[in-house]
């Protein structure tokens, strides 16, 4: 079974408008979403900015509200908006946020961040909760004298995987992590990226990952989903969308990732000239009249895209 | 002829803190050369930034130390309204985050005006050589320089973004007005700093491509700074990798991305994600990145961070070596390097 | 851009009913009542009586209100017991003497405050900066009313320089030359000794403001642009800091409420002030209502204003 299957998901968020701040109009951040995760998989959701990556991973923890579709969670309904009600899911879905600099509170010891979850969820004693806390700090890699110091003691890296110590804390099924590494150098990014991969191992977790770094998402994922403007245009496994894009966006992205081998530059150009012209030419054949993709059609077991049928037209 | 546009001699920026001086850009020396594009890599706390911001003379507290030749005159000891003349000029910047580098309360429009203003004899002169009767001081000439600017960089209605303040605007919108702004006076030195760190892999690529088509129609010599090397193989001529505020290898593009030297280099391309997608685990560089601070000033700064390779193998006094013609390596340790698991 | 006006102003009117009727309710707590005052205690309780019947008393307090609100909307605030004449003509008198010093309040407040921001924080950190930083820190330190009586004391008493009571020299004809001269003379010392204290939040305000933006992104642009540093105060960080001063300048006029109630008693200068702190003290209560509710009309008119000037000189706000 799925560990997480999300159906028809759409989030709108109104804008106001008018002298009487009435809803004028309505913007469709998420606009019929559907995606199956399976357990201990990762995947991977890719888009630019705009294009309701964010929205959807941050609906499906129950951040935003959701317009109409179904978020669920090993085969029921999640249950975010009911009222009153906490879901009992609660504790098995974590996020892990993009800025590692501003998702902590300064003012607060490690101590505090990483037991916070522990906090709301577990009746623990003081000592308990310290032997707790050191665990996963020693998890993470990092030592138990940490426990307290501060956010601004530590390095981009660092602080990072104490938001990780955070979001593994209550042992989730699923964790969010929306753009986890981009605001981090290079080799730090590696850094996370591996112990990512370790503790996914280590505790069987679940990954959605949200990332508009191509080459991250390559890297991580097996399956993948591409959204343009709050919908799918694509997905399948990491290489039926990397080896065998079939949708115009995609070859678009695609193409558009900086190719690391100098020599092939002349080439490159090429090609991307030539897959503009083509996007150039066939966009009104892949999207609709309000610049908006079709629904997807499946291509294999694991690969649908957005293309429009012969019939449908 | 082969032009040098800019050379730079030993040229280390230091800071105050706490009444102590620390040097964030150590004794770099090197040149950009006219129609060239040259890549500065390397993480936060390299001197990348730094070393861009002593050229431009951006620096208030810094101290600096050394040359920086622009056309043979020391852009080091210029007064600041010699520098004034030259800056947005003859040299200038695009920077990495374009919302915060345009004024908020000023229209997309009077900001490019402001540096064809600030430069108004310069744009005269290259009037009259065309011919064009057109007065000086015209607001009027000034307003269709800036709407043709709009349009070279690619900005589909420069009419209206010409009255529209920077919030309004995308990320990639910004960035090309940033780049209107650097190019508006035809400079003969642009400096990019991240130019395209802030935004999406397709706006990435046309401001990428931008630069390179503005590159062969000014002829102009380019500083492109950035921490990524997928830019960089895309983009540079040359390339400047820098750690800890020293230039640790430096070399043509083609030599550096088949034949890299340096371990700080290996270690930074085999920490990237390429197309493999067995899981592998990609490489991690020991340690941290140490603060300025706290930066090793004797021997070579990368050998903490490699301690699997035996003292012996660095250079008391690290120095450049040729080990092809153009590509320079600090440090003999290159010769006795190996990833930790080979 | 008039629709944001619009509706804010559209938003004011809620307030200013239920401030209408939080000071109604306020005058209704206070003891006594209209007539207490009116009448001789020694009458018949039921001719006392029949008087509260006659005059709407003993009906419930949304009648009352009713009635006492219409009447205000029509300039009628009822009669002042210990003047003996309507409060509107009452405070007919002194409101423009308090409108005047306001004003010149305001303008010695943005003459101090705007020059000594700019250097304070232009140059800051130098002694220049440390001085006026001194001066905000006595402002801020001193209350009003004992600096007011020493401005008084100094210039007024002792170096007689200026008046030292009322809003014009007794005897003059109104709209001669030498009417208004000595309307401003009469004006100028409780003006300034209110400004001088008032004046050093705005200087430290903006202060802040300067330092805050000469560390902003698009200074470096401004210089990397080539422009030189005077071009580069007067374009770009004065614009940028002085934004948060205009839309500040809305509270102003509420603190100066406060100052006027203040300084017009100390230096008797015959304003609304004055005559709200005599009525105070003299149970005088239509003419405190009265008082009351125009000066809360006046701070809710106060950050309007606020609203609007930043709606006007903010792009980021201005709504198309």
């Amino acid at each position: 079974m799925a560990l997480l299957e999300v159906r028809d998901l759409k989030v709108y968020f109104p804008v106001y408008g008018g002298i009487f701040r009435r809803i004028v109009d309505r913007i469709k951040a998420v606009d019929g979403v559907n995606l199956t995760i399976e357990p201990g998989h990762t995947y991977g959701l890719v888009g630019e900015s705009g294009s309701g990556k964010t929205t959807t991973g941050r609906a499906i923890i129950g951040l935003n509200p959701i317009t109409s579709g179904q978020i669920l969670f090993q085969g029921e309904d999640i249950g975010w908006g009911m009222r009153g009600h906490q879901s009992r899911f609660r504790k098995d879905i974590q996020m892990i946020f993009q800025d590692p600099y501003s998702s902590l509170n300064p003012k607060k010891r490690i101590l505090d961040i990483v037991s916070e979850p522990l906090r709301n969820f577990e009746k623990l004693t003081p000592a308990e909760e310290k032997r707790r806390v050191q665990e996963l700090l020693a998890q993470v890699g990092l030592s138990s004298e940490t426990i307290y110091k501060y956010p601004h003691e530590f390095s981009g890296g660092q602080r990072q995987r104490i938001g990780i110590a955070r979001a593994i804390a209550l042992k989730p099924k699923l964790i969010i992590a929306d753009e986890p590494v981009s605001s981090l150098d290079v080799s730090v990014q590696a850094q996370v990226l591996n112990f990512m991969q370790d503790i996914q191992k280590e505790l069987h977790l679940t990954y959605l990952f949200i990332s508009h770094d191509l080459g991250i998402i390559r890297h991580m994922c097996d399956h993948i989903g591409i959204m343009y403007r709050g919908r799918y245009v694509e997905q399948g496994t990491t290489r039926e969308i990397f080896e065998n894009p079939q949708h115009i966006y995609t070859k678009r992205l695609l193409a558009a990732i900086p190719d690391l081998d100098p020599s092939q530059r002349g080439k490159r150009q090429r090609q991307r000239q030539l897959i503009y012209q083509e996007y150039d030419k066939e966009f009104s054949q892949y999207f609709d009249h309000d610049g908006l993709a079709y629904a997807l059609r499946p291509l294999s077991d694991t690969h649908s895209a957005a293309i429009p049928g012969r019939g449908q037209g | 002829m082969n032009e040098e546009l800019l050379t730079i001699e030993n040229l280390s920026t230091s800071f105050p803190i706490a009444g102590q001086l620390y040097a964030a850009v150590d004794d770099v020396n090197l040149t950009v050369k006219k129609n060239e594009i040259l890549a500065i890599v390397g993480e936060s706390g390299s001197g990348k930034s730094a070393l861009a911001f002593s050229i431009m003379g951006l620096h208030t507290r810094a101290q600096i130390q050394g040359h920086i030749y622009y056309k043979g005159q020391n852009l080091a000891t210029m007064s600041p309204a010699e520098l004034n003349r030259l800056r947005g000029n003859e040299v200038s910047m695009i920077f990495q985050d374009p919302l915060s580098a345009l004024n908020p309360l000023m229209m997309i429009g009077e900001q490019i005006e402001e540096v064809l203003l600030l430069h108004e004899s310069k744009s005269k002169t290259a009037r009259s050589s065309k011919g064009s009767g057109q007065t000086r001081h015209s607001k009027k000439f000034r307003k269709e320089q800036t709407l043709d600017l709009l349009s070279q960089v690619g900005i589909p209605r420069p009419e209206y973004t010409y009255g529209q303040y920077p919030h309004e605007l995308s990320g990639g919108m910004r960035q090309r007005v940033v780049i209107a702004m650097a190019i508006a006076n035809q400079p003969h030195l642009l400096i990019a700093d991240e130019p395209t760190t802030a935004l999406d892999v397709t706006i990435q690529l046309q401001i990428l491509e931008l630069i390179r088509r503005l590159k062969e129609q000014m002829e102009a010599g380019i500083i492109l700074i950035t921490h990524d090397l997928g830019v960089v193989a895309e983009m540079a001529d040359r390339v400047a990798v820098m750690y800890a505020g020293q230039i640790v290898e430096i070399s043509s593009i083609h030599s550096l991305m088949s034949n890299a030297k340096h371990p700080y280099t290996r270690s930074l391309m085999s920490s990237i994600p390429t197309g493999n997608e067995k899981k592998t685990k990609l490489h991690v560089i020991q340690g941290v990145v140490p603060s300025l601070q706290h930066l090793p000033r004797q021997g070579c700064r990368f050998r903490s961070r490699i301690p699997w390779i035996e003292e012996a193998a660095h250079e008391a006094d690290p120095q450049m070596h040729e080990v092809e013609p153009g590509h320079y390596v600090r440090c003999t340790c290159y010769k006795h390097f190996h990833f930790l698991d080979e | 851009m008039w629709k944001t006006t619009l509706r804010r102003f559209l938003i004011m009117i809620p307030q200013i009913i239920l401030l209408s009727i939080l000071v109604f309710m306020m005058a209704k707590a206070l003891p006594g009542d209209a007539l207490s005052g009116l009448l001789d205690p020694s009458v018949d309780p039921s001719m006392i009586e029949a008087q509260r019947e006659k005059l709407g008393l003993n009906n419930p307090w949304y009648v009352q209100y009713w009635d006492w609100i219409t009447k205000a909307i029509q300039g009628d605030f009822g009669q002042s017991f210990r003047f003996k004449m309507p409060v509107t003509d009452l405070i007919g008198q002194r409101i423009t003497n308090t409108i005047w010093l306001s004003l010149v309040t305001l303008i010695f407040t943005y003459l101090i405050a705007i020059p000594l921001g700019i250097i304070s924080g232009r140059y800051n950190d130098t002694w220049g900066d440390r001085l006026i930083t001194g001066y905000t820190y006595l402002g801020f330190a001193a209350p009003l009313f004992i600096f007011s009586l020493l401005m008084l004391w100094v210039f007024g008493f002792h170096l007689q320089a200026f008046p030292t009571e009322g809003s014009v020299t007794p005897g003059l004809v109104p709209g001669t030359l030498e009417y208004s001269f000595s309307k401003i003379y009469h004006i100028l010392l409780p003006a300034l000794s209110m400004a001088l204290i008032t004046t050093v939040s705005t200087v430290q305000y903006l202060r802040s403001e300067i330092i805050d933006t000469k560390q902003r992104d698009f200074i470096l642009t401004a210089r990397a642009k080539g422009a030189s540093e005077s071009r580069i105060y007067t374009h770009h960080i004065l614009r940028n800091s002085l934004l948060p001063i205009a839309a500040f300048f809305g509270y102003e006029i509420t603190g100066l409420i406060g100052g006027t109630v203040f300084v017009e008693y100390i230096f008797s200068y015959p304003g609304m002030g004055q005559l709200f702190l005599n009525s105070i003290m003299l149970r005088d209560f239509s003419v405190v209502t009265a008082l009351v509710l125009l000066y809360g009309i006046a701070s809710i008119l106060g950050s309007l204003i606020s609203d609007i000037i930043l709606s006007i000189v903010d792009p980021r706000i201005r709504i198309k």
